[in-house]
C-alpha cells in the first residue's frame, strides 16, 4: 500500500499510500488516529473511462471530501483535453458542494508535483493563528494584529 | 578568486514613520542583486529597522523602539535632523540633508550603512541559529507556516502585492487608500468580455487603447496580435475607461485572421492582469466585511504563485471567512489577501456568501 516517502525537513516526512480500489480506503479507515492529511487523485485526460471513474469515486467517497483535503492532478497528451477534464472535475466537485484544488500537471515535472502536494498540505492546514483556530470570521471581533 | 555566485540572502526590513515616497526612494537604492528584500509591518519581525524622525518629540518613541530592538539584536538606522544621538553597535544615526544638492550623498550613506549593518546582522544570525535541515522548502513551509519568511523563490512577493501597509477597515480614509476603480484597468474588461462570451456562446471583442483582444469562453482563450512580452506592461496602467466590450460580427475572412493571432490561456492571463492592477488593492465595489466562498481553485500550475497565495486560497475554500479578517487569521499583511481576492474575483472563482 505504501508507495513512497518524501523527507521534507528534519522534523517532517510525507508518506504516500496508493491504490485504486476500496482497499485503500479500508486502509485509511483502519488508521483513524494517524496524521493522515488527504487524498491525491490523478486523472489521465486521454483515458475516456477515467473521468467517469473519478466522478464515481468522488460520489462514493463523498464523506472523505468533507473530512480530509483533496487535490486532483489532471495530465494527458493534449492540453485542450486536460483543460476540459479539469473543468469537468470542477463541476463534479461543485455538485457535491466541495471545493478542492484541481491542477493540470505534468507528472514528470517536479515543480508541478510539488505544487500539487503543497496545495494539499495548505488545504489540510493553511496555518491559521493558534488563537483563531475553529472560529469563523464573525467571532474574531476587531482584534488588531 | 572572487566567488562569481555569491549566496542569495532573503532579508526583512521595517520602515517606521516614513511616507511612501521617501520609503520608495530609499528602497530604490538597495540594488545589490544578492539581496531580496521583503517589508515587514512589525519592527521585531524584521532583520533591520529604519526610523524616520520628523519631530523632536519622537525621541521617546525612538528610545522605546531602540530598547525593544536591542533585546532582539535587531539593528536600527535612524534618519534624523537632530545631533544629540550617537552610534552604537546596533544603532546607526544618519543626518538628513538640509540642502537638496546633498541628497545624493545622503542616499549613498543610507545605502552603505544598510548593507554594512545588514551584513553584520546576517553574520550574527548565522552564528546564533542552528540551521534547520530542509529538503523541500515549499513543502516545509506549507507544514510550518511560521517559517514562511525563509521561502526562496516566492519571497520577493512585493513585486506582485505592492507595499501597502495594513489599514483599519473601520476608518473610511484608510479604506479609500486600498481601493481602486476597476473600470480603469484591463482585467475588468477581460472579465466582462468572458461573461458576455460565455452567456452568448460567441467570441467577444475587447477594444482598448492598446489594441483589440478577442475572448473565447468556450475554449478559455484570449486572442491578440502581440506577444505576451510585448503587452507585459499594459495590465498595470489605469487607462481603460473608454474600453468597449461587444460581440463582433465576424465574417469568414475575420475568422481566418483570428486563427493567425497569438493565443493566451484565459486563466493565467487574467490572473496576471489582475494582480498587476491590484498590487494590494481591491476594487471599490468589494464588500470586505461579508463572508466569502471560493467556488473553485484556479489552476495553480499555470499561474504566477506568489508567497502566501496558496494559504489564502486554502483558507477561503475551508469556511466562512471575510476578506477583512484574512490577514489577521493567517498572520500576514492584508495586501496579500487583497491581491488574491482581486484575481479570484476577476476569474469569477469567488463570491459573497448570501445570508439566509
Amino acid at each position: 500500500m505504501i508507495c513512497g516517502a518524501l523527507p521534507v525537513d528534519e522534523d517532517n516526512r510525507i508518506d504516500f499510500f496508493g491504490g485504486d480500489d476500496e482497499a485503500l480506503f479500508e486502509f485509511i479507515d483502519e488508521r483513524p488516529d494517524s496524521a493522515f492529511k488527504g487524498l491525491i487523485i490523478t486523472l489521465d485526460a486521454d483515458d475516456s473511462k477515467a473521468l467517469s471513474h473519478v466522478k464515481g469515486r468522488l460520489v462514493k467517497q463523498q464523506s472523505y471530501l468533507h473530512n480530509y483535503a483533496l487535490v486532483v492532478g489532471v495530465y494527458g497528451s493534449e492540453y485542450s483535453s486536460i483543460k476540459q477534464a479539469e473543468e469537468q472535475v470542477r463541476t463534479y466537485l461543485t455538485k457535491l458542494n466541495a471545493v478542492a484544488p484541481v491542477l493540470s500537471i505534468n507528472p514528470n515535472d517536479k515543480e508541478d508535483v510539488n505544487l500539487l502536494v503543497e496545495s494539499l498540505l495548505c488545504f489540510a492546514s493553511p496555518g491559521i493563528r493558534d488563537n483563531y483556530y475553529g472560529k469563523p470570521s464573525f467571532d474574531l471581533g476587531d482584534d488588531s494584529k | 578568486m572572487a566567488n562569481k555566485n555569491p549566496k542569495h540572502e532573503f532579508v526583512t526590513v521595517c520602515f517606521q514613520n516614513f511616507d511612501r515616497i521617501s520609503q520608495k526612494l530609499i528602497l530604490s537604492r538597495f540594488n545589490k542583486p544578492q539581496y531580496s528584500i521583503e517589508l515587514m509591518e512589525e519592527p521585531e519581525e524584521s532583520d533591520l529597522c529604519f526610523y524616520n524622525q520628523e519631530k523632536a518629540q519622537d525621541q521617546d518613541e525612538i528610545a522605546l523602539l531602540r530598547q525593544r530592538l536591542k533585546t532582539k539584536d535587531i539593528p536600527m538606522i535612524l534618519l534624523t535632523d537632530e545631533h544629540s544621538y550617537s552610534n552604537d553597535k546596533l544603532f546607526y544615526v544618519i543626518t538628513k540633508p538640509i540642502e537638496d544638492k546633498r541628497l545624493s550623498d545622503y542616499l549613498y550613506q543610507v545605502k552603505d550603512t544598510f548593507y554594512s549593518a545588514m551584513a553584520s546582522k546576517l553574520t550574527r544570525k548565522a552564528a546564533q541559529k542552528p540551521r534547520k535541515i530542509i529538503y523541500n522548502n515549499h513543502l516545509s513551509n506549507a507544514i510550518n507556516s511560521s517559517q514562511i519568511q525563509f521561502e526562496g523563490k516566492r519571497f520577493y512577493a512585493q513585486k506582485y502585492v505592492g507595499l501597502n501597509p495594513d489599514i483599519d477597515f473601520d476608518t473610511e480614509v484608510q479604506v479609500k487608500k486600498i481601493q481602486m476603480n476597476p473600470q480603469n484597468y484591463f482585467f475588468h474588461y477581460l472579465k466582462k468580455g468572458y461573461v458576455l462570451s460565455k452567456a452568448n456562446n460567441r467570441i467577444t471583442c475587447v477594444k482598448t487603447v492598446y489594441g483589440t483582444f478577442y475572448i473565447d469562453a468556450s475554449d478559455k482563450v484570449i486572442l491578440h496580435h502581440k506577444t505576451a512580452e510585448e503587452i507585459f506592461n499594459i495590465h498595470k496602467i489605469p487607462f481603460y475607461k473608454d474600453t468597449k466590450v461587444f460581440i463582433p460580427k465576424l465574417k469568414r475572412r475575420d475568422r481566418n485572421a483570428l486563427n493567425g493571432l497569438n493565443q493566451f490561456d484565459y486563466e493565467p492571463f487574467v490572473w496576471l492582469s489582475s494582480i498587476n492592477a491590484s498590487k494590494g488593492k481591491i476594487p471599490k465595489d468589494i464588500n470586505f466585511n461579508v463572508p466569502i466562498k471560493l467556488l473553485a481553485w484556479p489552476d495553480l500550475t499555470k499561474l504566477v504563485v506568489f508567497k502566501n497565495a496558496i494559504r489564502i486560497i486554502a483558507l477561503w475554500s475551508r469556511g466562512v471567512y471575510s476578506l477583512k479578517h484574512t490577514g489577521n487569521l493567517l498572520n500576514i499583511p492584508q495586501r496579500y489577501a487583497m491581491t488574491v481576492y482581486t484575481a479570484l474575483d476577476a476569474l469569477g472563482l469567488i463570491e459573497e456568501v448570501k445570508r439566509r
